[in-house]
C-alpha cells in the first residue's frame, strides 16, 4: 500500500485560508497536497489553475472543482444559510446541499453552483457564498451565538405582530435580514453574452441516466432497433461505476462502460447526451433536459451555445436515476470533513484525492466496510468503523484485518473540531457508557440509500415506502414509464445490469421494437451485505447541532418543535421548519426528517407522508428556459414589403401586436429633426389639404368565396348586406354573441360569390377565428370558404383632395366619381401592377385603398411617391392617421375595448332590425338598453387650449370627494389640426344627452385637470361632404 | 412607364457563414414561384363529397391526382400539390407572371366546379434548406417529429416553427427541406434561422 503523497506534512491545511495570491502559478499546479500519487480518472498530464476566493490553486484535467478544492486541501467552501456555520463537501453529486459557489465573472456570472458538479477548467474563477465580509471571517456567524432565539418558525412568530402592532417587527429586522438571507447574489453585468439553445426530439425510449442499469436499458433498448435517447447529468458515462472500482464480466468496469459507451455510438438511432441533465416529467409522457453543452469551457465555442434545453417526446421512459446515499443525524454532523461514505469513494477512486488522512467511518449499512476498504487502499488510515449493528457480518472482516478497530453496536454522538473542520469523533455505546475520543479529520457516512424516484413522481404517483430497504421506491406507474435498477432500491451492481436490460427490452416492446426478451446479463462477483440497519438520528449527549436539511439548517430539534407546535404532516413540517425546500430539494434530507417526525409521532414512517417533488430536479438557468426569445426575438416581427422605405425615410416604429407600423416621418426643420408633434401634424394638414399616402398593409383581409357568401355576412355582421351590389363596398360592424362589439371594417363584393373583408389590425386573427368557428361548427351548412390573404396584399391608403388626380396619373382605368364613386370598388392596373382599387375612407378626405400583390407593393408606393411630388405629397404615419379618425369620431382600438355596444358607439341605426345575426340576442339584455351606459361623445377643452390626454376620468365637478362618482374616461385625444386646439373622445354617461354641458376630465394620476365641453364625436366635416364628389 | 420591380420577401446576401465545415447546409429563397389555394366549396358537414368533386375535375381537366391524405404532396407536371387540409391544397409552381398565370389557368380549367381558388404567391416566402443537419435545424424551433421515419422525404406538414406558422415540404431526396413561411414574418424568421443554423455553419446561395 502506497501512503498518499505529502499527507503527513499537510495534515490540516485545510484549516489554513491564507490568501495564496502571492505564490507564483507553477508553485500552485505542482501543490496538490492531497492528490493521491496515483489512481483516479484525471489527466495528470493536464494541470489546471483556477482561482477559489482569489487564491490561485491548481488541480486536474478531469477534476470537479470540489475534488480540486480537496486535493488543495480546502475543507471550508462555504458558509450556511441561516447561521452561518462552516461548510464542506457533503457529496460528490449533484445531491450537494453545502458546496454552493458563484462561477465566472461579470456578465457570465452564475450563482448557486454545486461545486461537486461544475467541471474544472482552466483560469475558472470561482467564490463562496454567504459569507459576508470573508468566508473565514464571516459576521453572519454570529447568528449561531443567537441560535436559541431563531428557531424553526422565527419568522412567522416574530414578525406576525401581536395585535396592535401590525408588521412593525418586519418593517424593522426586514433590512438586516435581506441583506444576510437569500442564496448568492445576481450576476453585475448584462447581457449574458452567451446563447442558449432549445431543441425537440422524439424517441421510442427516453432513459434517464447512464449508470449501470440506464447504460444497459439504453444497450438493450438500442439493440431491439428503438430510437433512444440516454441522458446523463455527468460528464462521464458510468454512475456508480465511477466511483468504485468493480469487476464486470471480468473486466475493470470502465472497459464495461466503454464498450457500452462505443456500443450506443455505432447505433444510428440512439442519441447519447452526456452533461444533460433531466429535469421535468411533464404529463403525456413530455419531459425536459437541459444540457450544459459549454458549461466546462471558460466560454462556449463560436457559434455554439453555452447551454441547450431538449424538450422530449418520448413513447417510453426509463429512469435509471439511480439512488442518493443518507448522511446521518448527529452533533455537529455537518463540520467540514463529515461526507457521504460514497463521496469520500468517488473522490479517492475517480478524482484521486484523499479527503482526509484519518478517517472514521459510521454507518449501518454495509457500504461503510466498503468505504474502508477504498480508503485504505488509497493509504488512508482508517481509525475505526462505526457499526451501530450489534452483530458484524463478513463486510467486517477485510476492516479488520486492515488494522481498523471495529466497533460494533457504537454510535458517533458528536462531531469535534473548528472552523477549519472535524477533528475528532464522540463515540458511545448503544448500551451506554462513556464517550470515547477518536482523532480523525475525515468521518464518512454510511447511512444507507435513498432512491431517486424524483422524476417518477413528477410523473404522477406518489412513492411507497419499502420497509426492506428503508426508503421510498417508486409508486406504481401512471404514465409509460418504468423504474431500473437504484432507482427503484436494486442498489447491488448485479442486480442493476439485469434490471436495466430487462427494462431496456421491455420499452423497446411496449414501442413496438423487439420481443422484451432482455440481453444476458454480465456477470458481476459481489458478496451479499449483511442486514442493513438505518439509523435516522443519534441522540444528542448534549451540545452541537444535529442537522438534518444542511442547506436550509434545519435541525433535528427544529422537526421536534414542529411536531410539538403541532406542524405533523410533513406539508406543515415542510413549510414550517422549510426543510427540504432549498435548491437540493432536500435530496439529502427529506427521508431523514420524515423518519425523525415518524418516531415522535410513533407512526410508522409512511404514516407521516410524503413530499411532492416538482420540477426542476437541479436548478436550470433562465438563459436555457428562454432560449432565442430574448431581445428583439422575444416575438417573431412582421413587418409590411414597404418597412424598409419607412425606415429609410425617418419613420420610428410601433409595435401594433407583432407588427412594426411607422409612427410619422421625422423631416428637419430649420437645421433640426422636427418633433413628433411637428412631423404629425404636418402630416395631417398635408391628408386635409393635398394628399398623402399611408400604408396600411397590417389590416386584416379574408376573402369569402361560395354561393353563401351573403347570407353569412348577414349572420356575422350587425347591418344588412342583402342589398350589396357587386363592385360596393359596405363598412361592417361584428359583434360577439353577447351583444357587444367585436370589430368594424368594409366589406367589398367583388363578384357574385366572392367577398373581400378587412378588419383591424389587432383582430385580424380573432375576426378569422371566429369566421371558420362559425361555418365549421355552427353553420356547417353555408358553403362558404374563408382564406386570409393578409399577406398577399400590400394596402396604400391614398388620401386628400388630390388623391383622385394622383390615381388617375398611374391607373390603366377611370377613377372619376361616375366610375369609382365613394364605396365603389375597380380592378385596373396602377403603375403597371394589377390592383384592386377601393374608394373608403378612414380619414374623412376622399380616399382610395389601393391593393397591389406584395412583391410589387413598393414599386407601387415609391411610383405614388414619385407621381405627386408637384402636389407635395407625404407619406403619413399612425400618428397622422390617428389624429385624423379622431377628428372624425371613428372609434378604433381604445373605443372598440370590449365594452362598448354599436349604440354606445352612435353606430345604433347601423344594427338590423329584419334578420338574425350574432349578437342580436344579447342586444336585448336590459344591461345594454340602460340610458345612462357610457357613449361616445367628444370633448373640447373649454378654454380650447388645454392638453386632453386618454385615459382621464371624466367627473361632474373635480372638487368633490373622493370618492368622486365618474361619468365615463377618455379613450382617445389629439392636437386638431383642423380646429386648432386640443379634442378627445370619450366615453361618458348618458352620453349625447349630454350635448353642450361643461365637465372635468381629470387625471389623480398626473393631477392634469381640465374643464371640458361636451360635443358630438365628430370634429370635421360631419355631413361628409369632403367622401363624396 | 418604368419597369414593374418585384421584391422577395428576404433578399438575404450570398456568402459562407458560422461554424467552418465541410459540409454546410445551404440556405435559398425559392423566388418567382407561383402559389395558388385550392378550396373545396360545401357543407363543412360533408367535406367527402364536394372534396371528391374537386378531385375528379382536378384529375380530369389537369391530368393529376389531389394528395388527399394528410402530409402527402402530388406532383402534376412542373408543379406540386400540397396537402394543406382536409378540403384544401396548395399548388406550387413556377409563373413568370408570380402567380397571376396559374391563377387564370386554375380558373379556366375548374370552372364550374365549386372550388374556391386564391392566388396566395406573395403571401408565403419560401427557403429552401439543404445539407444534412437540416432536421436538427429545425428542430430547434419546431415540435413535430422530423425523423425520416415520421416525417418521410416527400411529405409537407403545417406546423409552428419559431413561433411562425409555416408550412414544410421535406424535398424527395431527403436531404432539405422547403420552408413556406408568411411574408411578413419572413424576415424575423430568417434572423432566427441563420442564428440557429450557425452552429452547424450554412452558406447562403442566391
Amino acid at each position: 500500500m502506497t501512503p498518499p503523497v505529502d499527507l503527513a506534512a499537510s495534515h490540516g491545511a485545510g484549516a489554513s485560508l491564507a490568501p495564496r495570491d502571492a505564490e507564483p502559478a507553477t508553485h500552485a499546479a505542482a501543490h496538490q497536497p492531497f492528490r493521491l500519487a496515483r489512481g483516479g480518472m484525471v489527466d495528470r498530464s493536464r494541470p489546471l489553475t483556477f482561482r477559489f476566493d482569489g487564491a490561485l490553486l491548481s488541480g486536474l484535467a478531469g477534476d470537479s472543482l470540489a475534488s480540486a478544492l480537496l486535493a488543495n486541501g480546502v475543507r471550508l467552501v462555504g458558509r450556511s444559510f441561516k447561521y452561518h456555520r462552516p461548510r464542506g463537501v457533503l457529496t460528490a453529486g449533484s445531491e450537494e446541499p453545502n458546496a454552493l459557489v458563484g462561477l465566472r465573472r461579470g456578465a457570465r456570472f452564475e450563482p448557486n453552483t454545486r461545486a461537486t458538479v461544475a467541471e474544472l477548467f482552466e483560469g475558472l474563477d470561482a467564490v463562496s457564498q454567504h459569507c459576508w465580509p470573508s468566508l473565514g471571517f464571516d459576521l453572519g456567524a454570529l447568528n449561531a451565538l443567537l441560535a436559541p432565539l431563531i428557531p424553526a418558525g422565527f419568522y412567522y412568530k416574530t414578525f406576525m405582530g401581536p395585535r396592535g402592532t401590525g408588521t412593525g417587527p418586519w418593517m424593522f429586522f426586514e433590512r438586516f435580514i435581506r441583506r444576510a438571507a437569500g442564496l448568492g447574489r445576481a450576476p453585475d453585468a448584462w447581457p449574458d453574452p452567451d446563447a442558449y439553445d432549445q431543441r425537440s426530439i422524439h424517441v421510442d425510449v427516453l432513459v434517464v441516466g447512464a449508470g449501470p442499469a440506464g447504460l444497459a436499458a439504453a444497450l438493450a433498448a438500442g439493440r431491439a432497433g428503438a430510437r433512444v435517447l440516454l441522458a446523463d447529468e455527468q460528464s462521464a458515462l458510468g454512475g456508480a461505476l465511477l466511483r468504485d472500482r468493480a469487476t464486470i464480466d471480468g473486466r475493470p468496469a470502465d472497459a464495461w462502460v466503454a464498450a457500452a459507451a462505443s456500443e450506443l455510438a455505432r447505433m444510428a438511432d440512439v442519441t447519447v447526451l452526456p452533461r444533460t441533465t433531466v429535469f421535468g416529467y411533464y404529463d403525456h409522457n413530455f419531459l425536459s433536459a437541459v444540457e450544459r453543452v459549454a458549461d466546462h469551457l471558460p466560454e462556449p465555442e463560436p457559434h455554439r451555445p453555452r447551454q441547450r434545453l431538449w424538450q422530449i417526446r418520448a413513447q417510453q421512459v426509463v429512469l435509471a436515476t439511480g439512488a442518493v446515499e443518507r448522511p446521518i443525524v448527529f452533533a455537529d454532523n455537518d463540520r467540514p470533513g463529515v461526507m457521504l461514505a460514497s463521496a469520500a469513494r468517488t473522490y479517492v477512486n475517480r478524482y484521486a484525492v484523499a479527503p482526509g488522512c484519518r478517517a472514521v467511518v459510521f454507518g449501518g449499512h454495509d457500504d461503510e466496510y466498503r468505504t474502508s476498504a477504498a480508503l485504505a487502499a488509497a493509504g488512508i488510515t482508517v481509525a475505526a468503523v462505526i457499526d451501530p449493528r450489534a452483530a458484524v457480518g463478513p463486510g467486517a472482516a477485510h476492516a479488520r484485518a486492515g488494522g481498523s478497530e471495529i466497533l460494533a453496536g457504537h454510535v458517533v454522538t458528536r462531531a469535534l473540531g473548528g472552523a477549519g473542520g472535524v477533528r475528532a469523533v464522540e463515540v458511545t455505546a448503544r448500551a451506554g457508557g462513556a464517550p470515547r475520543r477518536i482523532d480523525c479529520d475525515l468521518v464518512c457516512m454510511a447511512g444507507g440509500w435513498t432512491p431517486v424516484v424524483h422524476l417518477q413522481s413528477q410523473s404522477g404517483p406518489k412513492p411507497v415506502w419499502d420497509q426492506a430497504l428503508a426508503a421510498f421506491v417508486p409508486g406504481a406507474a401512471r404514465q409509460a414509464e418504468r423504474s431500473a435498477g437504484a432507482a427503484r432500491g436494486q442498489i447491488a451492481r448485479s442486480a442493476c445490469l439485469a434490471d436495466g436490460l430487462a427494462a431496456g427490452a421491455a420499452a423497446a416492446q411496449a414501442a413496438g421494437f423487439g420481443d422484451g426478451r432482455a440481453p444476458t446479463a454480465p456477470s458481476v462477483v459481489e458478496s451479499e451485505d449483511a442486514p442493513f440497519e438505518p439509523i435516522w438520528h443519534v441522540p444528542s449527549r448534549g451540545g452541537g447541532k444535529r442537522f438534518v436539511d444542511f442547506q436550509d439548517d434545519v435541525t433535528a430539534e427544529d422537526v421536534a418543535l414542529a411536531e410539538r407546535e403541532g406542524f405533523r404532516s410533513v406539508e406543515h413540517l415542510k413549510r414550517y421548519t422549510t426543510l427540504g425546500m432549498g435548491t437540493d430539494q432536500g435530496k439529502t434530507a427529506n427521508v431523514n426528517g420524515l423518519a425523525i417526525m415518524a418516531e415522535l409521532r410513533k407512526l410508522p414512517i409512511p404514516g407521516v407522508g410524503t413530499t411532492t417533488f416538482r420540477p426542476p430536479y437541479t436548478p436550470v438557468t433562465w438563459g436555457a428556459l428562454a432560449g432565442r426569445e430574448v431581445g428583439l426575438h422575444f416575438n417573431p416581427i412582421r413587418r409590411t414589403a414597404i418597412h424598409d422605405w419607412h425606415v429609410a425615410n425617418g419613420a420610428p416604429l410601433q409595435t401594433a401586436g407583432l407588427w412594426l407600423r411607422p409612427r410619422w416621418y421625422v423631416r428637419r426643420r430649420n437645421g433640426r429633426p422636427e418633433t413628433w408633434q411637428e412631423a404629425s401634424q404636418r402630416e395631417a394638414v398635408q391628408v386635409r389639404n393635398g394628399v398623402g399616402i399611408c400604408d396600411v398593409s397590417t389590416l386584416g383581409k379574408i376573402e369569402l368565396q361560395g354561393p353563401d357568401v351573403i347570407e353569412l355576412l348577414n349572420r356575422v355582421y350587425c347591418n344588412g348586406f342583402s342589398t350589396l351590389a357587386v363592385g360596393k363596398a359596405r363598412y361592417g360592424l361584428m359583434l360577439r354573441e353577447d351583444g357587444l362589439v367585436l370589430d368594424d371594417g368594409t366589406v367589398a363584393r367583388l363578384a357574385e360569390d366572392r367577398i373581400f373583408l378587412t378588419t383591424t389590425t389587432a383582430n385580424a386573427i380573432k375576426v378569422m377565428q371566429h369566421l371558420e368557428y362559425y361555418l365549421q361548427v355552427v353553420w356547417p351548412e353555408l358553403r362558404v370558404q374563408a382564406t386570409s390573404v393578409t399577406e398577399q396584399w400590400t394596402a396604400i391608403a391614398v388620401s386628400g383632395p388630390q388623391s383622385r388626380a394622383l390615381l388617375a396619373r398611374l391607373a390603366d382605368a377611370d377613377v372619376g366619381d361616375a366610375s369609382l364613386p365613394h364605396m365603389g370598388v375597380i380592378h385596373a392596373r396602377v403603375a403597371g401592377v394589377p390592383a384592386r382599387i377601393f374608394r373608403i375612407s378612414f380619414t374623412g378626405e376622399r380616399a382610395f385603398e389601393v391593393n397591389v400583390p406584395s412583391d410589387r407593393g413598393l414599386h407601387v408606393w415609391e411610383a405614388l411617391m414619385a407621381a405627386g411630388k408637384d402636389m407635395d405629397i407625404m407619406p403619413y404615419g399612425l400618428e397622422a392617421m390617428g389624429t385624423m379618425r379622431i377628428e372624425k369620431g371613428h372609434p378604433a382600438g381604445a373605443e372598440l375595448d370590449g365594452r362598448t355596444t354599436p349604440d354606445d358607439l352612435g353606430m345604433g341605426r347601423l344594427v338590423s332590425t329584419k334578420k338574425e345575426f350574432v349578437g342580436r340576442r344579447g342586444l336585448e339584455r336590459p344591461g345594454l338598453k340602460d340610458p345612462a351606459r357610457q357613449k361616445l361623445v367628444g370633448l373640447m377643452p373649454a378654454d380650447r387650449q388645454s392638453r386632453l390626454r386618454g385615459g382621464m376620468q371624466v367627473v361632474a365637478d373635480r372638487k368633490v370627494g373622493p370618492p368622486n362618482e365618474t361619468l365615463g374616461h377618455t379613450t382617445s385625444s389629439a392636437m386638431s389640426p383642423t380646429l386648432g386646439h386640443p379634442v378627445a373622445l370619450a366615453l361618458v354617461s348618458g352620453g349625447l344627452a349630454r350635448r353642450g354641458e361643461r365637465l372635468w376630465a381629470v387625471s389623480p394620476v398626473t393631477g392634469m385637470e381640465v374643464e371640458v365641453e361636451v360635443t358630438a364625436p365628430c370634429f370635421v366635416d360631419p355631413e361628409g361632404r369632403r367622401l363624396h364628389g | 412607364m418604368v419597369e414593374v420591380a418585384y421584391r422577395s420577401a428576404i433578399e438575404p446576401a450570398p456568402g459562407t457563414f458560422g461554424s467552418a465545415s465541410a459540409a454546410p447546409l445551404v440556405l435559398t429563397e425559392r423566388r418567382g414561384l407561383a402559389q395558388v389555394q385550392l378550396a373545396a366549396i360545401g357543407r363543412a358537414d360533408a367535406v367527402d363529397r364536394s372534396v371528391m368533386a374537386v378531385a375528379a375535375a382536378f384529375d380530369g381537366k389537369l391530368g393529376g391526382a389531389l394528395p388527399l391524405a394528410p402530409g402527402m404532396v402530388m406532383a402534376v407536371g412542373d408543379a406540386v400539390v400540397l396537402w394543406m387540409a382536409p378540403d384544401r391544397w396548395l399548388v406550387v409552381g413556377p409563373d413568370p407572371e408570380s402567380g397571376m398565370k396559374m391563377e387564370e389557368g386554375l380558373r379556366k380549367a375548374m370552372a364550374g366546379v365549386a372550388v374556391a381558388i386564391t392566388d396566395q404567391s406573395q403571401a408565403r416566402a419560401v427557403l429552401r434548406v439543404r445539407g444534412a443537419a437540416w432536421r436538427s435545424l429545425l428542430s430547434k424551433g419546431c415540435s413535430l417529429d422530423l425523423h425520416p421515419r415520421s416525417f418521410m422525404p416527400g411529405r409537407c406538414a403545417s406546423t409552428r416553427l419559431a413561433h411562425v406558422p409555416a408550412l414544410l415540404h421535406a424535398l424527395p431526396s431527403g436531404d432539405g427541406v422547403d420552408l413556406y413561411v408568411p411574408r411578413s414574418y419572413a424576415r424575423s424568421f430568417w434572423e432566427w434561422l441563420v442564428d440557429a443554423a450557425a452552429e452547424y455553419g450554412y452558406r447562403v446561395e442566391p
